[in-house]
């Protein structure tokens, strides 16, 4: 029976190589799914990962003020950023500028995760692993605290996020993009945007408008992934 | 706990990256629920165990899954994120 049936845990190591006893972290916490997939899929590699967070953290020139791990390889290092929004601000929690930036910067490889597709997000850390060069990748990790929903939602709004196509899911490699998500029937995002209780007070023409700066980012990415 | 009502700046602000910061403390400590099993219908796929943001999910030698009551902090993403509806949330007394 076991031989045939689909067991989830066949395919990922299992031991666990992150311990939420030695930090803190919330009831239903995004950061902490994620960093326990990154660290099943770097396994030994994560001895050397330095985690921080500060306010104000720069990185690649832009302040930020989520948590980033750093990952060194060989002469190059992986650089994972944990984006649990801080700012709260609407249009901030729409348009992502740190990948964007990456690549400008020219790093080898750079993704954009959510550990609602666990899987997704651990062949991208894989692979930025393997990668020639410094990496970047930039994980949604949903907060239930400060994005104010239901605990057991963490992962649930992880796939509105990306449905919705508020954050697109894609990689980049060696100046390539490809995309990972493909949602066939997409999300509206005032879905997405209604479903935290953060953005309790947005009216709908702030809804609308977001909307309208999902689809314009949404193309743009469209069109750097397209073939030529 | 007098604790629980409040949220600080800190636990807002919550990172799992600072070591050091809460030796002593265990997730499973503030539980108000916990997630319970339904045997009969469970076909031991092991979403739950994927998605369990603490790794608190631990596969028994039978297949099954069961909770690690020093990490699962309740937060009931097992119970929303299983296929066919088998795990419950128990409240703790």
């Amino acid at each position: 029976m076991d031989k045939f049936s689909l067991m989830v845990p066949n395919f990922i190591p299992a031991q666990e190589y992150f311990d939420p006893q030695h930090g803190e972290t919330c009831i239903g916490c995004g950061v902490s799914l994620a960093a326990r997939l990154v660290g099943k899929a770097l396994e030994k590699a994560c001895a050397g990962a330095v985690c921080e967070r500060r306010s104000g953290a720069d990185l690649f020139g832009v302040k930020t003020d989520a948590a980033f791990m750093r990952i060194k390889k060989g002469k190059a290092e992986l650089i994972i950023c944990f984006d649990d929004e801080p700012s709260n601000a609407l249009q901030d929690a729409l348009v992502k500028k740190l990948p964007a930036v990456a690549v400008a910067e020219g790093i080898a490889y750079v993704a954009t995760a959510c550990p609602s597709y666990p899987f997704d997000l651990m062949e991208k850390v894989k692979r930025a692993m393997d990668a020639d060069g410094s990496a970047y990748i930039h994980i949604l990790t949903p907060c239930p605290s400060a994005w104010q929903y239901p605990t057991e939602n963490t992962v649930k709004v992880g796939f509105k996020a990306v449905e919705s196509c508020a954050f697109p899911l894609y990689e980049v490699a060696s100046g390539f993009y490809n995309l990972t998500n493909t949602t066939l029937k997409p999300r509206s995002v005032e879905e997405y945007i209604r479903a935290q209780g953060r953005f309790e007070k947005a009216t709908d023409a702030q809804v609308k408008s977001a909307a309208a700066t999902v689809e314009k980012e949404y193309k743009k990415l469209l069109e750097k992934a397209q073939p030529e | 706990m007098e604790s629980k009502a409040k949220v600080s700046n800190k636990t807002l602000r919550c990172i799992a990256v600072q070591a050091g910061a809460a030796k002593a403390f265990k997730p499973g400590n503030r539980v108000v629920a916990r997630p319970v099993w339904d045997k009969d219908r469970c076909v031991r796929c092991g979403v739950c165990y994927i998605y369990c943001p603490h790794g608190a999910v631990v596969r028994q030698d039978d297949g099954f899954f069961d909770a690690n009551t020093d990490r699962c902090s309740g937060c009931g993403v097992c119970h929303r994120e299983c296929w066919f509806g088998v795990i419950g949330m128990a409240q703790e007394a």
